[in-house]
């Protein structure tokens, strides 16, 4: 396979695929044009790997997951049932992968607790940071997985209630919950802590 | 008016997004890209998913599989100059032992048998050939073991237990010092109940008696048994210092002997446990001496034999049978039998068939006819076995062995082509009968 210049057959040349839209890269993918998956990855792999990090914090490192995506992606292109909204199946595929992350590293750091509680990396990872980052990640992890990501996806990443659904797999009432719930949570934590209640403000409820 | 809530500020947020915004260097960026290539190339088209859960199966199939035959039974077989195959275990000189991988010991006296018949997830099914062994079955929650000797079958569930089994005399004891077992057989059809400190005797064609016993019996017949082995005879059950003079079998109850108790009688516990009801509760095994009653069975049980036979020889057989019933016939019969007088026996057992026609005596007597002519005469044998399932309609308490001793006498006069009939039906009635290992040869033979 030529990686630079994905070698597609005659029809469909890369050129061409690079200037078709979502809908039309999903059907050549889906019609087993495996190469297409690389000008998937060309358009989107920012926004998964963004997910991926706001989601597990700035110690994780996440290329493996990345990859882990477009392959789930490759494997379950036939259950795209809007080609349109491939940005979003693709943000669902990395919100998944994130949740099963997050439950991975808890038994992680249940297990190899270092003597103040934290693994070695995440520690270095906030060394040269924002001590109040280090500390709302401290706060993010004491949320379960579909909270934190709840969180992550509306106030951080941004994204629509109905797309934070999408994302979660879940109705848009329950993910107007989850949301509420996680905001709340989040900031009656940071109330108790110090330096993260100055960062604690009042907003209009529509704009949150 | 809109409604005011708290939220986290703006700029950590914003601290946040700055921190993971998912650009990365464009060598770094390349090299995840080819990664990702490499790995496309690698992958199965999703049309052959199949193969990857047929995979999935065919693994968790095996670990089942793989777990299942971790927790089967295994033995091995310790002790000297013993000869071992096909799960036949016959001691030499010396005592051999049979150990279960869960902790079950069967010490095998010298110069007796005993067959591994079957061993599974639950326990083993044991034949004890001849001779007497020990055995020490370890209790689990779910277990089945048992202990066939000749007609009788020792159902056990954890307990330690000796059995005796002389094929000759047709002899079967049983010792039990710990927990309770279950001995079903001829003329114990519906199963007796054994306890601790007690031990049956049973003699084929005759009443199963159950009676109290010293623990230290158990020492005095080992010490028996080696003496026997050292003289190379095939030990002796036990003996007994009270002689008795020759009388016929007293069926009324007698203080020194139990009257036997079916299982039916007691209450089971669930499952496999045969522990009954404290409310019924056995005879407690008493320290007291047996007093040994003047019967032909208990005589015989003691190893009396040879005076028997010479009592009835003196007397003259054909007198003897006129005077007594159709069992005493039987089990002077044995007697001659027991005492290597087979003339004797044949005789006891026509004179039997001729005064008794149609009873339950006289159809027993025509297997012992054709045991007696079985290395002889397999053919004469062979009409004796037709002739005793005839009259029992196939459901005698030696239907069993009387097919497969046919079966085996049909292989050694015609071969196997020829007897391959009688094993097919031998296993479809009998598949873990005595002679199933047998029927099995013989049925694989081309």
């Amino acid at each position: 396979m030529n990686v630079s210049s994905p070698a597609l057959d005659g029809s469909f040349r890369a050129s061409a695929a690079y200037a078709l839209d979502d809908a039309a890269l999903v059907r050549a993918a889906q019609a087993g044009k495996k190469d297409v998956i690389l000008v998937v990855w060309d358009r989107y792999a920012p926004v998964v790997r963004r997910v991926l990090q706001r989601s597990l914090g700035p110690h994780q490192d996440v290329e493996d997951l990345v990859q882990d995506v477009f392959l789930g992606f490759y494997r379950n292109i036939d259950q795209v049932r809007d080609p349109s909204a491939l940005k979003y199946f693709l943000i669902g595929i990395a919100t998944r992968t994130a949740v099963s992350q997050i439950r991975k590293n808890k038994v992680r750091s249940f297990l190899r607790l270092t003597d103040d509680g934290e693994l070695p990396d995440r520690m270095a990872a906030f060394d040269d940071g924002p001590e109040a980052l280090k500390r709302l990640y401290d706060l993010l992890d004491t949320f379960s997985a579909t909270d934190r990501m709840a969180f992550v996806l509306r106030f951080i990443e941004g994204l629509e209630l109905e797309d934070v659904a999408h994302a979660l797999d879940v109705s848009l009432s329950t993910a107007k919950r989850l949301v509420t719930k996680a905001n709340a949570r989040i900031v009656t934590l940071a109330h108790k802590d110090p330096l993260l209640s100055a960062y604690v403000v009042e907003v209009d409820e529509g704009s949150s | 008016m809109k409604r005011r809530t708290e939220s986290i500020s703006p700029a950590l947020l914003e601290m946040v997004r700055r921190r993971g915004d998912g650009e990365l260097q464009p060598w770094a960026n390349r090299r995840a890209r080819e990664n990702l290539a490499r790995a496309l190339e690698l992958k199965a088209k999703p049309q052959r998913q199949w193969v990857l859960r047929l995979a999935f199966v065919t693994v968790c199939t095996s670990m089942l599989l793989l777990f299942i035959d971790m927790f089967q039974l295994r033995f091995s077989v310790n002790g000297e100059n013993m000869a071992t195959s096909m799960g036949y275990v016959r001691a030499g000189e010396k005592t051999a032992a049979i150990a279960f991988s869960d902790g079950t010991i069967v010490d095998i006296d010298p110069h007796s048998t005993v067959r591994v018949e079957h061993s599974g997830l639950r326990g083993a099914d044991l034949v004890q050939e001849q001779g007497r062994a020990t055995y020490a079955v370890v209790h689990r929650p779910i277990t089945s073991w048992s202990v066939a000797a000749g007609p009788y079958r020792v159902r056990v569930t954890g307990t330690r237990f000796a059995v005796g089994w002389s094929p000759e005399s047709g002899e079967m004891v049983t010792e039990l010092y710990e927990g309770s077992v279950i001995i079903e057989g001829p003329h114990a059809e519906q199963g007796v109940a054994l306890q601790a400190g007690q031990r049956l005797r049973a003699v084929v064609g005759h009443d199963v008696l159950v009676e109290s016993i010293a623990r230290s019996d158990s020492k005095t017949q080992n010490q028996e048994s080696e003496k026997a082995a050292e003289n190379g005879e095939t030990p002796k059950i036990e003996s007994n210092p009270e002689v008795a003079p020759l009388q016929t079998v007293d069926s009324s109850p007698n203080a020194e002997i139990e009257p036997v108790r079916p299982i039916s009688s007691a209450k089971r516990a669930s499952g496999n446990d045969t522990q009954v009801d404290a409310s019924q509760e056995p005879t407690p095994v008493e320290e007291k001496p047996i007093v040994a009653p003047a019967s032909l069975s208990v005589r015989l049980a003691r190893g009396e034999a040879r005076d028997i036979a010479d009592e009835v020889e003196k007397e003259g057989p054909e007198t003897f049978a006129a005077r007594v019933s159709a069992t005493d016939l039987v089990l002077i019969a044995d007697a001659a039998r027991y005492a290597q007088r087979p003339a004797l026996a044949n005789s006891l057992l026509l004179l039997l068939r001729q005064r008794h026609p149609g009873t339950r005596e006289a159809a027993l007597a025509a297997f012992h006819l054709g045991r007696g002519a079985d290395s002889a005469n397999p053919t004469q044998a062979m009409t004796w076995y037709d002739t005793y399932l005839s009259e029992t309609s196939g459901a005698g308490p030696f239907a069993v062995e009387a097919r497969g001793l046919k079966m085996a006498a049909m292989r050694r006069i015609s071969g196997d082509t020829a007897a391959k009939p009688l094993a097919e039906a031998y296993l479809k009635l009998h598949p873990k009968g005595a002679h199933a290992q047998l029927a099995r040869t013989i049925v694989a033979t081309p």
